[in-house]
């Protein structure tokens, strides 16, 4: 009796180690999003592995057969510092895009660095598109300049987006005023946008006021708590209420995500095992 | 929170600069009327057969048409940049090259997979018991319904030089499927009426050469959505039937319900969000109502 005990653990160590070298065992997500409908049915479920430099989010859902489905992988590699420095995009088995970011200490003023690049390639080799961005003295960004690079020919679209601010808003929780103009150099396009940010005393965004661009005025508030941590973000256009994310914590442990709509029904749930 | 006058005098000014210069783009805009099998449709008491109601017909159009002739053969207009989606500025930027890959379009089509395509797709449908008999190809090389030559009633303008190119180039294209095309040319104010404010269902019109100006680079998802939603969403009142009540309405619930999700932020993420656009560039390239050709500076 003894010695069948022990031969069935020895058998049982022995397919787990076969298991995970022939990765049979998936590893264990380090966060798992479970997603509700307004009816409390599961539609999706989101997992997050996160490594010192990595972070790869795999999101799920059920196919026409009730199947589960991956979705999407987003995958993100980080700096030392914790700054994204390549997002990797893969849609439904296909590579979407794959955009690296580059930075450098470029306001003066500042011990910090921006980014001062950042490349677009759908392969992962190829580069389609590329942004260069500038800064002011206070660190605020004023320019992006975009490249588009026409794989048929030798042409390089060109076009720049420029932030225009209103006074000088030299630390960064004070209220800024902008204008966002996006500028065709071949033809001549141009498109502005005008957009408020105001901060609170700890420097959290508080309210992003856009309009323009042909676009509705879109506002987005935001409410925090005590501990500084995000507990609402209603989204408001033409000063109604279209939807709401309200965030609930267990401490300071982020337990739920709820979306609502402008008549307050619940639309999404998200809950963060 | 207020903005100086020369702040303010300064953007107008910008704005101002709006409407003189022009981006264009060109797409093809097919009738899918019934877009459901036996794909018949009954107009005053006659009964006809629809081959763009087929969505396998109406995908393989992309591939019969060369963006690439369009970039070497049209007259009297700037730069052109062929194009499969709603996007002159770089349809690779946000990921939607990789479905112009996966799908396998090239500049330059792919007619001999095209023309084979839409043949399976006919022959396909001739084996449905409601057209077995009726839906056949003869000797001549045209598809015949009931006796009668399958039409295709594409609508061209005849503004500028360009366009009527664009119009004979894409008729005879569309000659080679064994479909017989009936061109019907003419300036917007005869087209657009027609096309647009016509019930679809009376099949008046087949497919129609549309051209949009877009002042605005979508260098933003926000942006893009607001033209997938006008370029591919039903709900926004731009596609065929354009929901003018009593006539006949393309309808994709899943279009609808995707642009209803990104419009009204019902997301958690940006990842999601951004997938969620994934999915409607490509929910609106392979329902092949709305097909871009390229766009144009003049």
């Amino acid at each position: 009796m003894k010695r069948d005990f022990w031969l069935a653990s020895l058998i049982m160590i022995l397919l787990l180690v076969s298991a995970c070298s022939i990765r049979v065992i998936a590893p264990v997500p380090d966060r798992i999003e479970e997603e509700t409908d307004e009816n409390g049915n599961v539609i999706g479920i989101l997992s997050t592995y996160e490594e010192d430099n990595k972070k790869e989010e795999v999101y799920k859902e059920k196919d026409e057969n009730g199947n589960w489905v991956e979705k999407w992988i987003l995958l993100t590699l980080f700096d030392e510092e914790k700054d994204p420095i390549e997002e990797r995009l893969t849609h439904q088995g296909l590579l979407s895009f794959v955009k690296r970011y580059f930075y450098e200490n470029l306001s003066s003023s500042r011990d910090r660095k921006d980014v001062s690049k950042v490349e677009y390639s759908s392969d992962g080799n190829t580069i389609q598109h590329m942004e260069e961005y500038t800064y002011d003295l206070t660190g605020r960004l004023t320019r992006i300049d975009h490249y588009d690079i026409v794989t048929t020919g030798e042409e390089v679209y060109k076009w720049h987006t420029a932030f225009t601010y209103e006074g000088e808003q030299r630390e960064p929780n004070e209220e800024r005023i902008f204008a966002e103009g996006h500028f065709n150099e071949n033809t001549g396009d141009e498109t502005v946008e005008f957009c408020t940010y105001i901060y609170n005393e700890a420097r959290l965004i508080t309210e992003k006021r856009t309009a323009g661009d042909g676009l509705n005025d879109r506002v987005l508030l935001f409410e925090y708590n005590d501990q500084s941590l995000l507990v609402s973000e209603e989204y408001q256009k033409e000063g109604q209420t279209i939807s709401t994310k309200t965030y609930l914590y267990e401490g300071e442990i982020l337990r739920s995500i709820e979306i609502r709509d402008g008549t307050g029904k619940l639309v999404k749930k998200r809950t963060i095992d | 929170m207020k903005i100086s006058l020369v702040f303010t005098i300064l953007c107008v000014m910008s704005l101002s600069v709006f409407a003189a210069f022009y981006t264009s783009s060109s797409s093809l805009l097919l009738n899918p009327v019934p877009n459901e099998a036996p794909y018949l449709v009954e107009v005053s008491e006659n009964t006809f057969f629809n081959p763009f109601a087929i969505k396998e017909v109406r995908f393989a159009i992309y591939g019969l048409l060369s963006r690439q002739y369009f970039c070497d053969n049209l007259t009297g207009i700037g730069t052109i940049t062929p194009m499969f989606t709603p996007f002159e500025y770089s349809e690779t930027y946000f990921g939607e090259g990789s479905f112009v890959n996966e799908l396998g379009f090239s500049y330059q089509g792919n007619e001999d997979g095209a023309l084979e395509t839409i043949t399976q797709a006919l022959t396909s449908a001739a084996s449905l018991p409601e057209l077995a008999g009726r839906l056949v190809k003869l000797g001549d090389g045209f598809w015949y319904f009931d006796g009668e030559k399958v039409q295709i009633k594409l609508y061209t303008r005849t503004e500028e030089e360009y366009r009527q190119q664009m119009g004979d180039y894409i008729a005879n294209q569309l000659e080679k499927t064994g479909l017989s095309v009936t061109r019907i040319a003419g300036v917007f104010g005869q087209t657009t009426p027609i096309v647009y404010y016509h019930d679809p269902a009376l099949l008046e019109w087949s497919a129609y050469t549309e051209y949009w100006g877009s002042p605005a680079p979508y260098l933003s998802y926000e942006g893009r959505l607001r033209v997938i939603k006008q370029m591919y969403a039903p709900s926004f009142g731009n596609m065929p039937g354009k929901g003018i009540p009593g006539f006949w309405q393309y309808t994709n619930e899943l279009i609808d319900k995707k642009v209803n999700e990104v419009e009204n932020k019902f997301y958690f993420t940006e990842s999601e969000m951004k997938n969620l656009y994934l999915d409607l560039v490509k929910s609106g390239i392979t329902e092949a109502i709305r097909i871009y050709l390229f766009g144009y500076t003049r």
